[in-house]
């Protein structure tokens, strides 16, 4: 079903109005304490099974994060998250929460800022990283940054058209972001072995994570939008389902999760609204099963 | 390694010979404080080594002089985990931590405190026979002392951050403790992630190692070993509490959970070695 031009606009004007007030809804309370960033988690270990990740607030207890059977691959949706110190720990996927977590590193949360909590490196040398995402770019230009993924090829070389994105960038590693000028190009990569391309939209004030990962007997490149739009915050998780603040049995005063579901509403009825389909910014599940926040 | 083992072994027992043959003559005052200095010297040693044996991370590279890698030979430390240092010509920048005895500092004169290894985790002796175990800072002093203060400024603010947790109780000492940044990260990641789950009473923090210096952290807390509020029974709630600690891998893992019972009650103690991780906190 297909909106008439003069529902289009009703819905994206309803839609934006929700958005709004979901986003100034949400915001006001939260910033005037403590505020919020955002934080999205990647699972990019080839041979390390699927697991649960928690992050627990070292400030408030009640805010804990939980992000169900992250996979090889799956990269969730950004999440708001109050601002604070967390520590990360992970379970074997479907444990249960009566076991030990083991602990992985910690994030410090910044008012608006982004973060990729990403599981790197081998199975036997797993380690989580912290990246600071950026969300602006210079004037006109894209912002693009390399995680090299791929177990089968250690080191992988990418270009975007004949420019030299980044050479021999090792396995479990992240180059820094490198500014590109706008346009959709075909990004290779190239390790010992094997070779792939895409297609790939860059469009001036957009930043990219591109992920070079393993594919059964291939390799194969993920584009991840951290921020389209220099003022844009990156959003996904409210419209996406993946992961999400997890709230109490009960609920809880000051809970984000009603304004990120009126946030939510509101982007898919603007969405519905301009006809036009589009991928929320960093919504991505590549590989494994979808997660779910299941506390 | 047998021959490394075999070379400190006979270097430590020359020099204990040497020590002994040295013309000392009796009644003189010299020669008394000479030996009380020499038997000072080697209870200093000996304390060192044991102390390093017990307390530091067996990830860490000890630099020594050939007497005090004999001492840690005998006290348990493998000879793989030891950086012999017999000339100024090494530097102590492959070791993790140094045994620092008038022996290196004669070698190295005051780079070694100066440069090479600034912060002191901990002392032993007084005088002439004073043995300091240092941390050694690989990127230079400036380096480390800057990344030990932003160290520092972290633990103060996720320490603040721990006090406002309420299913964390905290006695007044401890709070004060952790708003000044003296508690090991280790320690304040591992908390929240415990207290998410049941609530906890911290009983003190403690293990600071003797004489260190400012700034070096508390590496061990005591716990309450029960909780009503947790709703389980306390033999249930000790098992969880000491299951998840020892369920930890590498830093966080730490190197001692002991229960005991004090006036009557469970108490969980947990220690690090050190030294602390610089940087774990973002």
């Amino acid at each position: 079903m297909h909106p008439t031009p003069r529902f289009a606009r009703f819905y994206r004007l309803i839609g934006l109005t929700v958005l709004a007030i979901g986003l100034f809804g949400g915001a006001a309370p939260a910033s005037a304490s403590t505020g919020s960033g955002w934080l999205r988690l990647a699972h990019l270990s080839p041979n390390t099974p699927a697991v649960d990740v928690y992050l627990y607030s070292f400030h408030n207890p009640k805010a804990l994060v939980v992000v169900h059977h992250v996979a090889y691959g799956t990269i969730s949706g950004y999440q708001k998250v109050p601002t604070g110190e967390y520590t990360v720990a992970m379970r074997k996927a479907g444990a249960a929460a009566s076991t030990p977590p083991v602990i992985s590193t910690t994030v410090d949360i910044q008012s608006g800022a982004a973060y990729t909590v990403a599981g790197m490196g081998p199975a036997n040398g797993l380690r989580l990283q912290v990246l600071r995402d950026r969300l602006v770019t210079p004037k006109g230009k894209a912002l693009v940054r390399i995680i090299q993924a791929s177990l089968t090829q250690h080191m992988v070389t990418l270009r975007a058209g004949r420019s030299l994105l980044a050479r021999n960038v090792p396995f479990a590693s992240v180059t820094s972001y490198k500014v590109v000028k706008p346009g959709t190009w075909v990004v290779s990569a190239r390790g010992r072995t094997e070779h792939t391309s895409s297609e790939i939209a860059l469009t001036a004030g957009s930043i990219h994570t591109i992920v070079v990962l393993d594919n059964p007997g291939d390799i194969k490149l993920d584009d991840l939008v951290d921020a389209a739009g220099s003022k844009v915050a990156p959003s996904g998780a409210p419209a996406t389902g993946y992961g999400g603040m997890a709230p109490r049995p009960g609920g809880q005063p000051g809970s984000d999760l009603p304004w990120l579901a009126l946030v939510g509403a509101g982007l898919l009825l603007s969405v519905a609204g301009v006809r036009k389909a589009t991928r929320p910014a960093g919504a991505h599940a590549t590989g494994g099963r979808r997660p779910t926040a299941i506390r | 390694m047998v021959a490394l083992t075999a070379l400190l072994l006979l270097t430590a027992a020359g020099t204990a010979v040497a020590l002994m043959r040295h013309p000392i003559g009796r009644g003189s005052e010299v020669a008394k404080q000479r030996l009380a200095s020499v038997s000072g010297a080697g209870a200093a040693r000996s304390a060192a080594a044991e102390w390093v044996a017990r307390q530091v991370s067996r990830s860490s590279i000890i630099g020594c002089d050939t007497v005090v890698c004999a001492d840690l030979l005998k006290a348990g430390v493998p000879s793989s985990d030891l950086l012999v240092l017999r000339s100024s010509a090494q530097d102590p920048l492959g070791a993790d931590v140094v045994v620092a005895t008038s022996v290196l500092q004669s070698l190295f004169g005051t780079r070694l405190r100066s440069e090479y290894a600034p912060v002191v985790l901990a002392t032993f002796g007084h005088g002439s026979a004073t043995v300091d175990v240092r941390l050694v800072a690989v990127d230079g002093a400036a380096a480390y002392k800057l990344a030990l203060r932003k160290d520092l400024a972290a633990r103060q603010a996720v320490g603040a951050q721990l006090i406002g947790n309420k299913r964390i109780a905290l006695p007044a000492a401890a709070e004060a403790q952790l708003a000044a940044g003296n508690v090991d990260p280790r320690l304040l990641i591992t908390l929240p992630a415990l207290a998410e789950r049941h609530p906890i009473q911290v009983l003190g923090f403690f293990d600071r190692a003797p004489r260190a210096s400012s700034g070096v952290p508390l590496a061990g807390v005591e716990l309450s070993g029960a909780d009503p509020q947790a709703g389980l029974s306390p033999r249930a709630y000790l098992r969880w509490l000491t299951s998840f600690l020892r369920s930890q891998r590498s830093v966080y893992r730490a190197a001692s959970v002991s229960t005991a019972t004090r006036h009557g009650r469970p108490v969980v103690s947990i220690r690090f070695t050190w030294p602390t991780p610089i940087g774990l906190l973002h």
